[in-house]
């Protein structure tokens, strides 16, 4: 008896151990073709080097990938491609090419495609690098308005500092709040704090000096957990403007020479040389004027 | 009544015989003097010729030779062949002037003088005899000639309208040699104040190098001596060198051989090394595939994605 329990008790253990093994163990994905699994590795190989700032070499992955997707006809891993190598080429300032790769894959596009929204936003940033914020901002609203997944915050940064640069302080607010409800929900930090810098931006032209430190103050907050140099330098550049229009030319030189300490470290001429501009005119406000020459 | 006492009267005979005589002899000189203006008292001889036409030849017309009026035209008439014949009366005294190869023609005396027969002396040594013919050489008439004179300046007027033509084309080449002799005229006169002022620029530099050149010169007499006494201590040190280098090179070539069995020996395993070592990563690849797929692993594992995208903040 005894021993026919503890059989009996050890096939019941065996069985829930398959049962509960049998769980984990889910469905293997569908095996990929060779040219399909090589570009997708080039793929990731650009977006790396794009993270490293190794341009030249993300082209060359982009364009490699763009090569083996066309060579099976697969027309979204093209799209993808094109969309990575444009917005390379914008980051390099190679407008026309961006914008013309952006073309060829506008029309590869099929209808109700998912990448659409991603490919419209990259055709609204080319074209407002290229100062054409009018037809900028109706791709932005194509772009949100075809966004399906957690992104919709992002699209709608991109029309509200588009209206911004238009002089529509008003219409950017209206979508800056949408914009943060989106980002919070989606947890997107750092487009999170994109919405608060410019919803910053929007007091300060406003005079509302109080609720523009506070949206900067919680921008710097959000970038600076990200460890994201360039936004933590505008986030103090920002507070810097607030400070200045209080008349605290103190404070704005303190928030200033911080920004600009954070330029210099991150490698960012242009926001370095434009933090020590500003330094240099509160420095002859304040009749410092020696100061301006010097190194702070 | 008169008288014939009057002292008036006396030898009136005598008189109006003086008187008459007196202007007998005037009118007889007069006959003398025309007579002989037209030389109705000197020996004459007739030469006649006959021409196309009688154009140009009136009676009386002068005949000369050599510029001296000889003779003139005696007559003019028709002949039975429809063609002019003209009879000639010369002065007797020039006929032995007037020979067998003599010629007439009908000329004018200046471009607007009178029409007179011009006869040549000829070279035959017998003289033309009374009646007997002398040959006539047509000469061209003034507006033949101005036709003909015309028909040959056509084509010079012709070549000398293209040539002006061409002169003036703004495009031909002589405008535009011109036009480049001009420019280079003028670039002469840069030129030229541009040679002043490097020659000026030049006499002073001459002066200059001139001073460095000394002073290269004398440097480089110091190099020359330094080199001397190089190639005195390489003279020196070379035979020893040379027996290093020849060392040297019998090592390299033992080295060489050397390699050269190692190659004969190692290259042949090389390719199979490889293909093995392909055939073991690429076990090694399935291993690990394998490996990816068997739980929980696998869960560890990020599956690769078709749509990575490179970051596209809206702040950048």
């Amino acid at each position: 008896m005894i021993n026919c329990r503890g059989g009996v008790r050890g096939a019941v253990l065996l069985v829930a151990a398959a049962v509960s093994l049998a769980g984990c163990a889910g469905a293997r994905p569908k095996p990929m073709s060779p040219p399909r699994a090589q570009a997708m590795e080039h793929n990731r190989r650009g977006v790396e080097a794009e993270a490293r700032g190794d341009r030249e070499q993300a082209l060359a992955e982009f364009l490699e990938a763009l090569r083996l997707q066309s060579s099976v006809d697969n027309t979204d891993g093209m799209i993808v491609a094109l969309i990575n190598s444009a917005r390379t080429r914008r980051l390099k300032g190679d407008l026309p090419s961006a914008r013309q790769g952006l073309d060829r894959a506008l029309s590869l596009l099929p209808e109700g495609s998912d990448l659409a929204s991603e490919l419209f936003y990259e055709k609204a940033k080319v074209l407002a690098a290229g100062g054409e914020l009018f037809s900028a901002v109706q791709w932005a609203v194509r772009a949100e308005a075809a966004e399906t997944g957690d992104a919709r915050g992002r699209r709608l940064n991109l029309v509200a500092a588009l209206k911004l640069r238009q002089g529509f302080p008003d219409q950017a607010r209206e979508q800056l709040e949408q914009a943060l409800a989106f980002n919070r929900k989606a947890g997107m930090s750092a487009e999170q704090a994109n919405s608060l810098r410019l919803l910053g931006e929007i007091e300060l032209m406003q005079g509302s000096y109080e609720k523009a430190s506070e949206r900067y103050l919680g921008a710097l907050l959000l970038d600076k957990e990200l460890g994201l140099g360039a936004r933590i330098a505008a986030d103090l550049s920002g507070l810097g403007a607030v400070a200045a229009k209080k008349g605290d030319n103190a404070g704005a030189i303190g928030w200033y020479k911080r920004a600009l300490e954070v330029s210099r470290s991150g490698g960012n001429d242009l926001q370095a040389a434009d933090a020590r501009e500003k330094l240099a005119q509160l420095y002859r406000l304040n009749g410092e004027e020696a100061l301006t020459r010097t190194k702070p | 009544m008169v008288k014939v006492g009057d002292p008036r009267f006396r030898h009136l005979k005598r008189k109006v015989a003086f008187f008459a005589v007196a202007a007998l002899a005037v009118v007889f000189a007069v006959i003398l003097l025309i007579g002989k203006e037209n030389d109705l008292f000197t020996k004459k001889y007739e030469l006649d010729f006959t021409v196309e036409k009688g154009t140009g030849f009136t009676r009386g017309m002068p005949v000369k030779l050599s510029g001296f009026r000889i003779g003139r035209v005696k007559s003019i008439s028709l002949n039975e062949e429809a063609r002019v014949d003209i009879v000639l009366l010369i002065d007797q005294k020039y006929q032995k002037w007037i020979r067998r190869d003599s010629t007439v023609k009908l000329v004018k005396e200046g471009l607007v003088g009178d029409a007179i027969i011009e006869v040549s002396v000829g070279r035959s040594p017998e003289a033309l005899k009374d009646k007997e013919r002398i040959a006539f050489v047509k000469t061209k008439a003034l507006d033949e000639l101005a036709d003909e004179l015309a028909e040959k300046v056509k084509p010079v007027l012709g070549d000398v309208e293209e040539i002006i033509s061409y002169l003036n084309d703004p495009e031909g080449d002589i405008k535009q040699s011109m036009k480049n002799f001009n420019q280079l005229a003028r670039n002469l006169e840069q030129t030229r104040n541009r040679a002043d002022s490097l020659l000026v620029h030049a006499d002073g530099e001459v002066g200059a190098v001139s001073g460095k050149l000394a002073t290269v010169l004398d440097g480089a007499a110091d190099s020359v001596k330094r080199v001397n006494s190089s190639f005195s201590t390489i003279e020196q040190k070379l035979p020893g060198l040379l027996v290093s280098a020849e060392h040297s090179l019998k090592n390299l070539e033992k080295v060489s051989g050397d390699l050269k069995q190692a190659e004969e020996t190692l290259l042949p395993k090389v390719s199979p090394l490889l293909q093995k070592s392909d055939r073991v990563l690429s076990d090694t690849g399935t291993v690990l595939r394998a490996v990816q797929g068997v739980w929980p692993i696998s869960s560890h594992i990020q599956a690769p994605q078709e749509r990575q995208f490179v970051p596209g903040d809206s702040h950048d």
